[in-house]
């Protein structure tokens, strides 16, 4: 029979050996985030919209027929288009995966009272503290929030700011001049 | 401090020459001879087998004061065994070194001490050379004078090797975690040295009849396919088969079909009637392959390849250890008279792992669920709050098939083939996943991207894989699941011995102990305790579940998949599903191992 030493009692101290394994590396685990859509919560999504980030705009928006993307029109080009062009103002969201994109929502108009802008605000507050899809229901011509599960995972929030954000979801998203495609498309169907 | 100043007893270049006993493979190891160098001052001792057997301990210090080197320790440990010698309280293993300095690297030269030799540019013996030396050692004795000195030489000849290799592998910075890998060897050796308790009376029937079996297994089994000529595979009429029976089968890039063994293997498990003819294909190859080592003792013993596969699981010979054979042949792993065998597996190992590590509650809620697949099918609303396993099978088939799909990287066409569904359906069941543990995925693409980044990735103790360019995506995302679980097989295996269980192999994320009939319960229960305790301190406090399976002699290890195989096999042989010949039950000889080096210590 043999004496035996102890295998794990020796002079190992686990703890002097561990690694971290949160994998976080500094310039390696933070993503980057490449691009951002301005466009509606997509329906099927819990969301939740950046409680403390005020709305960004507004902004000039036109949108093509058929194109689920709007398009930015600065004030100078915006004056050729008239009533074509809506003030929106941007929302910073996240989607349950933690994507984010920006929700445009029209600027109310006291003197001409829309049911869904005023509900589509309603709904982004109270997808500020918890998560919820955010529905239009035609029959009302309003939205309408759908609450997600208590025990779904606080978002992430891009680290970038609002400009760095702002930069990313305009690029190739405005309508730079009179010979821009989106603008002469819409000259034509004035 | 200087190595020299940590280990004032001297750090001891070891190495031994021995081969079976009887010359029979699967026997423990006669110890031939032992060389012995001290590294700094160049005292070395030789002795042969006669000198060796007449000491009680090594002849060179093995406290805490000295430090004990070789390539592969594990198989000089079993030396020590065999000789009744305490193992050293200091081990640093080379070609544990070799194997974390190498893992994940470019250089394809192996892992062997001849391949290290090469790796640092030493010059070595040839390898037909050294071919030629083990045989004669193999060969057994007696041997003449210059027979004994030329052994001599040889075995001094890989100790030298040592001498120029170790200042290479000792990484000041990573001593301690290469000397804390090292330690698992002597671990091994233990567990090397009991063996895989074996039916031999069957084996033996069963090897004897081979060339009857391979034909007659193809008649029985085939007569559902018709897929062989013979004892040939005929790819055309399997194609016949497949398209009759709307089996979409995976074809190579060349567009030829894909028959590799672990494609079978994955598309049995599609399709549970391709299972007999996979079990099948499997038999027969291990039919025409060398035999299964089993000593006389009845114990299967094989080397366990410690560290051998990048996250450093073990990976022994699957055709030479019992538990790698096909399903079926499992069943020859029987305890012997008046013993019991227990093998015990973590719940749900990979996807604890994964919950803990990258801190994902919703994981880990539904790692404490009974059943965590159903748990995340009800988390991604495919199945209703209070769904079970009996009320929503199906859904919980698919949701099985995500969990366990994703752990391994699996893309949604992947998925979606396992799941035999267009690919909409496993995107659909990717982001049905993505939505319910989204931390989940954040931490494994900072895996990716943290190990692409730094050029390598770690376990928790720090096993090291190295990154470069071709190291694909799903291997790196996997390695810390994959790692620490190895790890935590380690540690809980090194606290099952310490505290007297008798291990006598480990299998992926679960390990085969032995205990007398009336003590198994209770080895089982001190088992099932250490595989908590070696959870709990990979995955900071949190502790995973384990199963356990006890077979009492005379039954025998039963794997319900593989029943009807088994069953087949027993009738070409002539005997009931029991194993036995029909007739009166025989009285068994009792081959015993020395499972005593097992359990030489006090339960702590």
């Amino acid at each position: 029979m043999n004496q035996r030493n102890s295998l794990l009692d020796n002079s190992f101290d686990l703890d002097d050996l561990r690694c971290d394994q949160s994998f976080n590396a500094t310039g390696a685990g933070s993503r980057q985030i490449l691009t951002m859509g301005i466009h509606k919560a997509p329906k099927e999504a819990f969301v939740r919209v950046k409680p403390e980030a005020s709305p960004l705009g507004p902004f000039g928006f036109v949108q093509l027929p058929g194109d689920r993307e709007a398009w930015v029109i600065p004030n100078a080009l915006a004056t050729h288009l008239p009533g074509l062009v809506k003030p929106k103002t941007l929302h910073l969201a996240v989607t349950q995966t933690n994507a984010p994109f920006f929700i445009p929502v029209g600027v109310p108009d006291p003197s001409r009272p829309n049911r869904w802008i005023e509900s589509l605000l309603d709904a982004i507050r109270k997808v500020h503290g918890a998560w919820g899809r955010i529905v239009a229901i035609q029959e009302r011509q309003a939205y309408e929030v759908f609450p997600g599960d208590p025990a779904i995972p606080e978002p992430v929030w891009p680290t970038e700011s609002n400009d760095e954000l702002l930069k990313l979801a305009l690029k190739d998203r405005v309508v730079t001049d009179q010979g821009h495609p989106v603008f002469q498309k819409l000259l034509r169907g004035i | 401090m200087k190595l020299c100043e940590r280990f004032p007893e001297g750090i001891w270049l070891i190495d031994f020459e021995f081969h079976p006993v009887g010359g029979h493979e699967g026997n423990l190891p006669v110890p031939v001879c032992m060389v012995a160098r001290e590294y700094q001052s160049g005292q070395t001792l030789r002795l042969w087998q006669d000198e060796l057997q007449r000491l009680s301990h090594a002849p060179f210090p093995t406290g805490n004061g000295a430090l004990f080197v070789a390539f592969y320790a594990s198989a000089e440990f079993g030396c020590f065994i065999q000789l009744g010698w305490p193992l050293p309280a200091n081990v640093f293993d080379l070609h544990v070194a070799f194997s974390w300095i190498t893992n994940g690297s470019k250089w394809s030269g192996g892992r062997s001490l001849l391949a290290a030799l090469q790796f640092y540019g030493f010059h070595s013996i040839g390898v037909v050379e050294k071919e030629a030396m083990r045989d004669l050692v193999m060969r057994g004795g007696p041997w003449n004078a210059d027979e004994m000195h030329d052994i001599l030489d040889y075995c001094e000849s890989d100790v030298l090797a040592l001498s120029k290799l170790f200042p290479k592998m000792v990484h000041k910075q990573e001593f301690d975690r290469l000397m804390f890998y090292s330690s698992y060897h002597r671990a091994a050796a233990y567990i090397e040295a009991v063996g895989v308790p074996i039916d031999v009376d069957v084996l033996t029937d069963l090897q004897s009849n081979r060339d009857s079996i391979q034909q007659r297994l193809i008649e029985v089994v085939d007569k559902d396919f018709g897929v062989y000529e013979g004892t040939v595979f005929k790819i055309e009429r399997f194609k016949a088969l497949c398209l009759a029976h709307g089996v979409v089968w995976p074809t190579l890039p060349s567009g030829e079909w894909d028959l590799k063994k672990e494609t079978f293997k994955r598309m049995a498990a599609i399709y549970p009637r391709l299972e007999a003819l996979h079990q099948l294909r499997k038999t027969l190859a291990l039919l025409r392959s060398p035999e299964l080592p089993v000593g006389t003792d009845g114990r299967n013993r094989v080397l366990s390849s410690l560290y051998r596969t990048k996250t450093s699981r073990n990976a022994p010979s699957s055709n030479r250890f019992v538990f790698g054979l096909p399903g079926w042949m499992r069943f020859l792993i029987k305890p012997p008279v008046g013993r019991a065998l227990a093998i015990i597996d973590w719940s749900q190992q990979e996807f604890g792992i994964a919950a803990v590590l990258s801190k994902d509650q919703a994981m880990q809620s539904a790692y404490l669920a009974d059943d965590p697949y159903m748990a995340f099918a009800i988390l991604s609303r495919l199945a209703p709050h209070g769904a079970t396993k009996s009320t929503h099978p199906e859904v919980r088939k698919l949701a099985k098939a995500c969990v366990l799909g994703v752990q391994y990287g699996l893309s949604a066409q992947g998925l979606a083939f396992n799941i035999q569904a267009p690919k909409v359906y496993g995107q659909q069941l990717l982001e049905a996943h993505q939505r319910a543990f989204p931390n989940f995925w954040a931490w494994t693409n900072n895996v990716h991207n943290t190990g692409r980044y730094k050029g390598e990735i770690r376990s928790t103790f720090g096993w090291r894989m190295q990154i470069h360019p071709e190291i694909g995506e799903r291997t790196i995302k996997n390695f810390p699941v994959q790692t620490n679980g190895a790890e935590m097989l380690r540690l809980a295996v090194m606290r099952m011995l310490d505290h007297g269980v008798c291990v006598i192999a480990t299998i992926h994320d679960a390990v085969a102990i032995e205990a007398d009939m009336g003590e198994i319960e209770e080895a089982v229960v001190r088992a099932q305790a250490a595989m908590r305790w070696a959870s709990a301190e990979i995955l900071n406090g949190f502790e995973l579940r384990s199963e356990a399976e006890i077979v009492r002699y005379p039954d025998r290890f039963i794997d319900d998949d593989h029943v009807g195989m088994w069953t087949t096999v027993m009738q070409l042989l002539g005997r009931d599903p029991s194993g036995y010949r029909a007739g009166p039950t025989p009285v068994e000889p009792v081959p015993q191992a020395d499972t005593s080096v097992c359990v030489s210590r006090t339960p702590g």
